[in-house]
């Protein structure tokens, strides 16, 4: 489409990498970060390559933002390095603690400055996984939105078309007029590595701050003070243990299936 | 004093493991197993631009530090590809760096944007020959000038990824040794174009047992004729070009053996966890944990080394103690943690299908190449600790 150019925000959020496994603090309301590694979320970096496979195509801006404290300056930075063209990086020790309901407020708060025509985030986050906060900024800034997005064309500079997963296993074909909201789910399009290039011209592009005082909220409205949710407790499901069967394979098929029947009942 | 890496240099780590890791266990044993160069691998690392992470932006790279490569080729490495990966084209890092140094800028221009893009393959080192071995001021290999261009006759040995490369740095005897005012003068280095070389170069494949998937070669060179535009910095000073290379090449060595010792332990203690023998995890056993944690402790010790070494290089200070001993100890920890590897996976630790007996094969190399454990402590104690030559 000739003269299309599309603007686009992907929200990210940076989650702790606990493919090496993960401990909770004594107090049981947090996980303790002190030894642990921080990536970008799955589905995030599946929005951001999505985004920037659309400025591939139409050309037009990535921004990307994220709402953390300083460590999660990385994820902005990786994100310049695929090609994002700039970041905004909210960090301020009064958002520490703030729920999803906060963290929605505040990327509504800040997207309204900008100029976009589409927004996309991760359909959820990998630690906490509640899928709210992108329905949650859309709902704030009164646009349209569709969730579990699985593929996404543009149809013209007023609507793109989506496909999203259903429960069941089923897809929706669906149209959104622009500007919308779009929550992303992992799997969308293939994760590209980037080039040494592109991490080179990252080194230039801007990082911009954003505090407290920056943002049109009141303090009350941020943090733990301003948060619905409280943590009570965090935990590990009670696990049960696999049993192996031994004996010869005909002994061990047929102890199996006497227990499927008299124990699981499934059979 | 910091021990974090930089936002940059933590991206590079991760991007370049991120494009070795789609390279997966299988490619690498068909590789090694085949004697097969692993071309897909290293067309993917110049397309993505890793080959000109060290070439000066003037020149079309990245201009990053010995630090960055460093830190390239130790990803590379403990990715799984081992030095059948990295090795397959780190000399593109060392070897052009004389050429960066000491090339006019004619040459500067006409090669190193191309090397950067990894459209021109500038990965053949020639130095070693059968009879002078480490002793470099004894090569046989002359270049004789005539007219515009030398004509050089001569053998080398353990020559690697010449099948590979379009161009070759080959070290020659410009004036004979019993003329030459010191043995260390008199050498010249060369830019040889290999696609144009025909039958002046003869080469013939070495089998070694180790580092399968590149080609290490003895190479017959008959009246090979270069132009005389091709020798690279003064005539006869060839050595002393070489060896403002060697503290880099140390440097990018120890980082591949401390990416060798990684993976290996990275496979000995997953195998450890999980093999029961005895109703328990071999890993409970201390005969089995503590040569383990040894080997970590080397590994870390050694890159503590390789930083220090690099940090210093990077910032024009002298560091060839530290190059010299970051190569010692991590080739060390190397050998210590892939032989542990092999031992910790009892029989299967010699089965190709489990990957260590490979990473043991190379780390055995690293021992010898590209400089013995015994001519680095040669270096210690003759330049470091003052003592009597002992060679």
């Amino acid at each position: 489409m000739k003269g299309l150019t599309l603007n686009i925000i992907v929200c990210l959020k940076q989650v702790p990498d606990i493919r090496n496994g993960l401990q909770i603090e004594e107090s049981k309301d947090h996980i303790r970060e002190a030894g642990l590694n921080f990536k970008i979320n799955e589905a995030d970096d599946y929005a951001l390559q999505e985004a920037l496979l659309i400025k591939e195509k139409f050309g037009g801006e990535v921004i990307v933002i994220s709402v953390g404290s300083d460590r999660a300056r990385e994820v902005l930075v990786y994100a310049l390095a695929k090609g994002a063209d700039r970041a905004v990086h909210v960090r301020d020790e009064a958002i520490a603690g703030s729920d999803g309901f906060v963290v929605a407020k505040v990327l509504a708060d800040v997207i309204r400055r900008l100029s976009y025509d589409l927004i996309l985030t991760g359909v959820q986050s990998e630690d906490e996984a509640q899928s709210y906060v992108g329905v949650a900024v859309s709902t704030r800034l009164a646009l349209p939105h569709a969730s579990s997005v699985t593929k996404v064309e543009v149809v013209n500079a007023k609507k793109i078309g989506v496909e999203r997963e259903m429960g069941g296993g089923q897809l929706e074909v669906m149209e959104i007029p622009l500007p919308a909201l779009l929550t992303i789910q992992s799997g969308i399009c293939e994760l590209r590595y980037t080039t040494l290039l592109k991490i080179m011209q990252a080194r230039k592009k801007e990082v911009k701050i954003l505090r407290a005082q920056d943002l049109t909220l009141d303090r009350t409205e941020l943090g733990n003070d301003g948060s619905r949710l409280k943590i009570v407790e965090i935990g590990f499901p009670e696990s049960k243990r696999g049993e192996i069967i031994a004996g010869e394979p005909r002994e061990a098929v047929i102890k199996l299936i006497q227990r499927l029947q008299t124990e699981a009942k499934v059979l | 004093m910091d021990f974090e890496l930089s936002e940059q240099q933590n991206l590079i780590r991760k991007e370049v493991r991120k494009l070795a890791d789609a390279y997966g266990p299988e490619y690498w044993r068909e590789k090694d197993k085949k004697r097969e160069y692993p071309k897909e691998f290293v067309e993917e690392l110049a397309k993505a631009g890793w080959f000109g992470a060290v070439i000066p932006e003037e020149y079309g790279g990245a201009g990053l530090g010995v630090t960055e490569g460093s830190i390239v080729l130790e990803e590379l490495t403990v990715s799984g590809a081992g030095l059948d990966g990295s090795n397959a084209c780190h000399a593109v890092y060392f070897v052009s760096h004389p050429l960066v140094k000491h090339g006019t800028e004619d040459q500067k221009k006409t090669y190193l944007p191309k090397i950067a893009t990894g459209e021109l393959r500038f990965q053949a080192l020639a130095i070693t020959e059968q009879e002078s071995g480490f002793d470099t001021t004894k090569i046989r290999t002359v270049a004789e000038k005539k007219g515009n261009h030398y004509v050089i006759n001569g053998k080398k040995v353990f020559i690697s990824r010449v099948a590979q490369s379009d161009l070759m740095l080959l070290v020659a005897r410009t004036t004979p040794l019993e003329k030459a005012p010191k043995k260390t003068k008199g050498l010249s280095l060369f830019i040889v174009d290999l696609r144009d070389a025909g039958s002046s170069i003869k080469r013939r494949r070495i089998d070694m047992i180790t580092r399968h998937a590149v080609d290490t070669n003895e190479l017959f060179i008959t009246d090979l004729e270069v132009p005389a535009e091709n020798l690279l910095g003064q005539e006869g000073e060839g050595l002393y070009h070489l060896m403002d290379g060697l503290n880099p090449e140390r440097i990018y060595i120890a980082s591949e053996c401390i990416g060798l010792g990684r993976l290996a332990l990275e496979r000995a203690v997953k195998y450890a966890k999980e093999r029961i023998v005895f109703d328990r995890p071999i890993g409970q056993n201390q005969g089995i944990q503590f040569p383990l944690a040894e080997a970590y402790a080397d590994i870390e010790l050694a890159d503590l080394m390789r930083y220090k070494a690099a940090t210093l290089y990077d910032r024009g200070l002298p560091c060839a103690a530290e190059a010299n001993i970051a190569k010692l100890s991590a080739s060390l920890a190397a050998f210590k943690a892939t032989n542990q590897a092999v031992q910790t996976f009892g029989g299967y630790g010699l089965a190709e299908d489990y990957d260590v007996e490979r990473f043991f094969r190379d780390a055995r190399l690293m021992l010898i190449a590209p400089i013995s454990t015994e001519m680095i402590l040669n270096y210690i104690g003759e330049h470091v600790l003052g003592l009597p030559r002992s060679y």
